[in-house]
C-alpha cells in the first residue's frame, strides 16, 4: 500500500510544489517539500523518505546534479532512489552507468522531462516505489 | 600614407562591430535561454495543475477545496506567463525607442487598479493575501493608460510574488504634482540594503528562495516613471512588533531597533513608492507637456 510511504520533493517552483504534493497526496503518499538543496540536506538529516523527487534547475543551474551525486555518496541516503525532474531536454549528458567522479555521472534511478503530466509522474512514482 | 590611416581606420571599426556583434549574440542567447527556463517553469505548473483536473482518475481523488485552489494556480501560473512575454516585448520596444507614449485622462482605480488586482485574484487567493489600496477612488490623471497599466501590474505582481502567505499587501494612492504618487508595501523576503538601487536594473533579480522572474519588471517601471518625468523608489527593513523600520531607521537607532538578523523568521518588508507627474494630453503631432 502507498498510505505510508513519504516522498522528499525537492523543487524550487513553489507553485509546481504545490500543484504536485496536491496530486501525490491524492494518491496517499506523503510529501516533505524542500524549496532548495539546503532544506532538502536538513530534512534529510531528520528523516529519510522511501523516494526523493528532484528538480535538476533550481538556484544554480547543475544543482540538481550536485544534490543527488552528494546523496548518492552518503551511506545513509545512497538506497533512497532519486526520480529526477528535468527541462534540460539533452542538453546534459545522462550517463547511468558510470562511476562516482566521473563528471558525466548522473546516479538518479529514473527521470522525466518537464512538464510533466500528473498520472505520467504517479506511475513512474509507482514503479520506482515498487508497487507496480 | 593616408590610405594606410583609412585602412587601419576601418579594420579597427569592423573588430569593433564584431566585438559588439558578438557581445550583442551571447547577450541574446542569455536572454533566450533565460526566458524560456522561466516560462518552461510555469508551463510545468500548468501542465501539472490542468492535467489532474482533466485525468479522471485523479480528479476522482482531489476535493472541491483542492480543484479549485489547482483551477487557481494554473490561472495563476498562465497569467504569469503572459506578464513575462508581456515584459519581454515591452523592454525590446524600450530599446527600440518604439515604445509609445499617449498621455490620456484616466480614472486610476477605475480604469487600471481596479482591473489589475481583479486579475490577479488567483494568485492573490493562492496565497491566502489580502490587498489593500487606501484613497484609490476618483482620483483622475493624464498619463499613457498602458504603460501606466504594465508599471502598477509590475509593482503589485511583484508584491504577490515575494510577498507571504497570509499577509496583507498595503497599498495607496495619492495625488503629486496634478499627476500621483502610488505607494505598495509588501511583507515578505523584503531587499537587501545594497540591492535598493540595483534591483530597477535589467535582468536583475534578488530571489534568494528561487521565485523566478525575468528580471524585467521593475526596469520596466523605471523606464516608463522616466518616461512620464516621475521617477520610482524602493525601500526596505524589518518589521518589529508591527513597526515598520527602515534600515536607515534601524542604523541610526541601535539602541531603540534590535534587529536579531540571526532569527530565521525575521519579518522582512518591502516598498515601492512610483511618482508620475500629470501631463497634458498630446494634440496631434505634438510631445505631450508635463504640467507643473
Amino acid at each position: 500500500m502507498s498510505k505510508h510511504k513519504s516522498i522528499l520533493f525537492v523543487d524550487d517552483d513553489p507553485s509546481f510544489l504545490e500543484a504536485t504534493t496536491n496530486v501525490l497526496e491524492s494518491f496517499g503518499y506523503s510529501v516533505i517539500k524542500a524549496l532548495n538543496p539546503k532544506k532538502c540536506f536538513e530534512t534529510l538529516d531528520k528523516e529519510l523518505p522511501d523516494l526523493i523527487i528532484l528538480d535538476v534547475m533550481m538556484a544554480r543551474i547543475d544543482s540538481g546534479f550536485d544534490v543527488c551525486r552528494k546523496l548518492k555518496t552518503d551511506n545513509r541516503t545512497k538506497g533512497i532512489p532519486i526520480l529526477m525532474l528535468t527541462a534540460v531536454d539533452k542538453e546534459y549528458p545522462f550517463d547511468f552507468g558510470k562511476t562516482a567522479g566521473d563528471p558525466d555521472w548522473l546516479p538518479v534511478e529514473d527521470f522525466i522531462d518537464k512538464p510533466v503530466e500528473a498520472m505520467e509522474l504517479v506511475e513512474h512514482i509507482r514503479v520506482l516505489l515498487k508497487e507496480k | 600614407m593616408k590610405e594606410k590611416e583609412k585602412d587601419l581606420a576601418s579594420t579597427i571599426n569592423i573588430r569593433e562591430v564584431c566585438a559588439e556583434c558578438e557581445r550583442l549574440n551571447r547577450h541574446l542567447k542569455w536572454v533566450v535561454s533565460f526566458v524560456s527556463h522561466e516560462l518552461s517553469s510555469s508551463l510545468g505548473t500548468v501542465v501539472m495543475n490542468i492535467s489532474a483536473l482533466a485525468d479522471t482518475e485523479v480528479a476522482k481523488r482531489l476535493d472541491k477545496d483542492k480543484q479549485q485552489r489547482m483551477m487557481l494556480g494554473a490561472l495563476s501560473s498562465l497569467n504569469l506567463m503572459q506578464d513575462m512575454v508581456r515584459n519581454y516585448l515591452a523592454s525590446t520596444k524600450v530599446k527600440d525607442g518604439q515604445l509609445s507614449f499617449n498621455p490620456t485622462k484616466i480614472n486610476l482605480d477605475k480604469d487600471i487598479i481596479s482591473k489589475i488586482v481583479k486579475r490577479l485574484m488567483p494568485a492573490l487567493k493562492m496565497k491566502s493575501m489580502e490587498f489593500i489600496c487606501e484613497h484609490c477612488r476618483d482620483l483622475e490623471v493624464v498619463c499613457d493608460k498602458s504603460l501606466i497599466h504594465i508599471a502598477i501590474k509590475n509593482l503589485i505582481n511583484n508584491a504577490i510574488k515575494y510577498g507571504s502567505i497570509n499577509t496583507t499587501i498595503h497599498s495607496s494612492l495619492r495625488k503629486w504634482h496634478k499627476g500621483f504618487e502610488f505607494t505598495i508595501t509588501n511583507e515578505g523576503i523584503g531587499i537587501p540594503e545594497d540591492k535598493l538601487e540595483a534591483v530597477f536594473d535589467e535582468f536583475a533579480r534578488f530571489d534568494p528562495i528561487g521565485i523566478g522572474g525575468t528580471g524585467l519588471g521593475l526596469y520596466l517601471v523605471r523606464k516608463i516613471a522616466t518616461m512620464h518625468n516621475g521617477n520610482i523608489k524602493a525601500n526596505a527593513g524589518y518589521i518589529l512588533n508591527d513597526k515598520f523600520i527602515t534600515y536607515e531607521m534601524a542604523r541610526k537607532n541601535p539602541d531603540q531597533y534590535t534587529v536579531d538578523l540571526n532569527e530565521e523568521r525575521i519579518r522582512k518588508f518591502a516598498t515601492f513608492v512610483l511618482r508620475i507627474p500629470g501631463w497634458t494630453p498630446a494634440k496631434s503631432g505634438l510631445k505631450a507637456k508635463k504640467e507643473d
